[in-house]
């Protein structure tokens, strides 16, 4: 009797479990609107006051010897344009000495460890299951003084 | 510090739910009935398991970022407007179909050229299969794979957070498919793969087949689909590989000629050392 329960019970189980990951991680549980206690959408959405980098990122590499990209302009996918960043903070770029160089910059690390929110397919051998909680650092000063200028 | 702490608490709440997920499943429907939970090598699957949370994930994803910034640059936007005026369903079937097919050509390629195989074979060197072994795998076989399965949506520049729910699908099946799990779904194992496929993918043979990432579609067409009614005997490789993390990490980087030549210095060591020992106890 109990062999018979065992095995539907564990397949039960497996099932739920995945669904619920399935549904967790396509952020259905998510709510996107606050609701207030009588069921009205409560106006709780802030105005972005932080300085921040541009949207657009921008790739900072050297080029080959044939060609180099001379403005820095990317593809808007929500607009279907081509834009150009949307403000004029730039980070210093140098060369590294001849013995050694900054591998990564800390904003460089913040954001490549950040884990992107945005989804990438996993490899046929195994997926992050849980990716880790993260808190979004302020900007530095430098960049809020020069937005602030503006 | 917090940093780590966030990494640790990912991994260790990833582990306890793949337990949770997996452990049941291998205990009821075992596809090895002799295998334990903590059989041969399991330690070193681990340090695989928290080596991808703890290190490599983050800068797996920093190249793939770096690659898919790159391709934004030289794709030209009248192309990715022409994709995107196209329904979304048809972009999003495309982006699958095209993962598949390119993953599926490249898969084969990591088993016949040998500078991809160098790397490939540390996955491939499990002698055990279960959801933990399916984490042993090279950084730089990750970026390699990863970054090809991922191609068709950087080149297209589709959306692939808008099928969040299917991508978590296909990640948590690609441990699935590597546990030791036998039970048999049916015509559906054609469409999302099953572990009875890939385990014959691990088989001692190099070119067994089953090359597919997850639906078996492409191995059908090209034609190396296998489903034999039994279990591989083994899994793993033929050719000596090291048997330790750092070992596994490092070999497929080092070139093979000094590979060879330690291995030689090696054996003279190892010969001259008995050669002195039998004189010695002769004496």
């Amino acid at each position: 009797m109990n062999r018979k329960l065992i095995k539907p019970l564990t397949i039960l189980l497996f099932a739920s479990l995945i669904t619920g990951f399935v549904v967790y991680r396509a952020g259905v549980l998510d709510s996107p609107i606050n609701l207030s206690p009588n069921g009205g959408a409560l106006n709780t959405a802030k105005t972005d006051t932080i300085a921040r980098a541009d949207s657009l990122k921008k790739l900072h590499m050297m080029y080959s010897s044939k060609s180099a990209i001379i403005d820095d302009i990317s593809f808007n996918k929500d607009t279907n344009k081509f834009v150009k960043p949307d403000s004029g903070i730039t980070q210093k770029i140098m060369w590294s000495g001849s013995k050694s160089g900054r591998i990564f910059e800390p904003q460089e690390l913040d954001t490549a460890f950040m884990w992107r929110q945005s989804e990438i397919i996993s490899s046929s051998k195994s997926a992050i299951i849980f990716k880790p909680r993260f808190s979004v650092p302020n900007p530095p000063d430098s960049l809020t003084k020069t937005k602030e200028k503006k | 510090m917090m940093y780590w702490l966030n990494l640790l608490e990912a991994a260790g709440l990833s582990f306890l739910f793949l337990v949770l997920v997996f452990v049941p499943m291998e205990k009821v429907f075992p596809a090895k009935r002799m295998q334990k939970f903590f059989r041969a090598d399991w330690v070193l699957d681990l340090c695989f398991f928290l080596g991808q949370y703890l290190l490599w994930s983050g800068l797996v994803l920093w190249a793939l970022s770096y690659f898919s910034a790159y391709l934004d640059t030289i794709v030209p936007g009248s192309f990715r407007l022409s994709v995107r005026s196209q329904p979304f369903r048809l972009q999003a079937a495309e982006v699958i179909v095209l993962s598949d097919f390119i993953i599926y050509w490249g898969h084969r390629l990591q088993h016949k050229i040998g500078f991809l195989w160098r790397f490939h074979k540390v996955h491939h060197s499990a002698e055990h299969l279960d959801w933990l072994a399916a984490h042993r795998e090279h950084p730089i076989d990750s970026i390699y794979t990863i970054g090809l399965i991922n191609l068709p949506a950087f080149v297209l520049g589709f959306p692939l957070e808008t099928l969040a729910g299917v991508i978590a699908f296909r990640g948590i099946w690609a441990i699935y498919i590597h546990s030791n799990v036998r039970l048999p779904i049916g015509p559906l194992r054609m469409l999302i793969g099953a572990p009875e496929l890939h385990h014959w993918h691990h088989d001692l043979d190099r070119d067994a087949g089953n090359y597919a990432n997850i639906s078996p579609l492409m191995d059908i067409l090209f034609g190396t689909y296998t489903c034999p009614h039994k279990e591989p005997e083994k899994f793993g490789i033929k050719e000596e590989f090291p048997k330790n993390y750092v070992g596994q990490l490092v070999y497929p980087v080092l070139p093979r000629l000094l590979i060879r030549q330690v291995k030689k210095v090696l054996v003279k060591f190892r010969n001259n050392a008995s050669v002195f020992v039998r004189k010695f106890t002769a004496l």
